[in-house]
């Protein structure tokens, strides 16, 4: 992903007027490098770069690429009804359309891939609003795109929000000089810690995220942005407090990598509850 | 006693916009009453960014016990709860310097 990131932006220099992304030697995809090439196709739009298609129907991810919505949205190619039960169609969501992104198409699709009622997935919507007012408030761009599979032989369900925004570390360093990318990530996670690009924002989104769905349902959160990696795994011992690592390239924006394990999945209660202050 | 129905004033308990309505709304009716309830009837859940700025900035000009006595909330869901208390028992205790 990183090599194609940085290849991409290499022609950028030549302002070339078509870039072809020849498909014959990839393996494999997952919905990272689905909303990632999303990101690249619709960052060269607006310098009328066209980007063309090669070998897709003989590369060995083509079902993926087809399932992932990604063809639909590039190439006119219709997803077949299997893979609606398999796949969230790679979308393009614009900030204003997030709630309705998430309450009204995420949600019902994660519930019905996890078996439960929506009722019992608030602790995941609440974490999922996280993510997209995260791009609002820190990325300097309103759209991110967003991409969902669940793989029923390894049970797991794969969650990816990208956006080519400035980035976490970025937003970060406006307030503090941190030694890596990685460390600002892992500092942009802390509950308190906020960078206030909005008045009255005190920091706890991306922490509620991990919340959410690493601690209390046993997936892990991994975020590029900029020269930085940090994964947030559900171990033995239970939740880790979070890695960091270089990346092996730059990523331009961020992009939030989330799995869940299908079994492990606790249901939020569905009755009201009394609210009790302690 | 003051009842405020969240969804008498935004269609959505999403962001800090959804949040402000709120707060202001609440401001209003801090004086007038003893205690003010909050009805979430209608709403399962709320991310940070809305409970931040329609509660958590009660802490600026109010201590914790204060808004403990002063807020109920009613016909809320779990998450809700979670977000409300997490949220309050963090930045209380950032407030008292417990926390940086």
């Amino acid at each position: 992903m990183y090599w194609l990131i940085e290849d991409m932006f290499k022609k950028l220099r030549h302002l070339p007027k078509v870039v072809v992304l020849d498909f014959i030697r990839l393996k494999q995809i997952q919905v990272g490098g689905i909303a990632t090439l999303s990101n690249i196709i619709e960052f060269f739009r607006p310098m009328r770069i066209d980007i063309a298609f090669r070998n897709v129907d003989k590369c060995e991810a083509i079902k993926f690429l087809n399932g992932s919505g990604f063809l639909t949205q590039y190439d006119g190619a219709p997803q077949s009804m299997s893979d609606r039960i398999s796949f969230l169609p790679l979308q393009l969501v614009e900030y204003d359309r997030s709630f309705n992104h998430v309450h009204n198409q995420l949600i019902p699709w994660l519930a019905r891939t996890l078996g439960q009622d929506e009722r019992a997935l608030t602790s995941l919507k609440a974490g999922l609003g996280e993510v997209f007012n995260n791009i609002k408030d820190h990325s300097t761009v309103n759209v991110g795109c967003s991409a969902s599979h669940y793989d029923e032989a390894d049970d797991k369900i794969t969650i990816c929000v990208a956006d080519f925004g400035i980035g976490i570390p970025g937003r970060v360093r406006e307030k503090m000089q941190l030694a890596s990318d990685q460390a600002a990530i892992a500092m942009a996670c802390k509950q308190g810690f906020s960078t206030r690009t909005t008045p009255r924002n005190r920091g706890a989104g991306l922490h509620v995220l991990i919340q959410n769905v690493v601690a209390r349902n046993h997936g892990t959160v991994i975020i590029h942005s900029g020269q930085g990696i940090f994964s947030c795994v559900h171990g033995p011992d239970g939740p880790s407090k979070g890695t960091g690592r270089s990346a092996p390239g730059r990523y331009p924006g961020t992009m939030i990598y989330m799995t869940l394990p299908k079994s492990g999945f606790v249901p939020d209660d569905i009755d009201e509850e009394d609210f009790q202050w302690d | 006693m003051g009842l405020i129905r969240v969804l008498d004033h935004v269609e959505r308990c999403y962001n800090a916009t959804d949040g402000q309505i709120i707060h202001d709304v609440i401001e209003k009716e801090w004086r007038q009453h003893d205690k003010i309830t909050l009805s979430f009837e209608g709403i399962d859940s709320a991310p940070s960014s809305f409970v931040n700025v329609a509660l958590i900035s009660f802490l600026d000009s109010h201590d914790f016990d204060e808004i403990k006595r002063k807020l109920r909330f009613v016909n809320t869901s779990s998450q809700i709860n979670e977000m409300i208390r997490t949220r309050f028992t963090f930045e209380a205790k950032r407030k008292a310097g417990e926390v940086h």
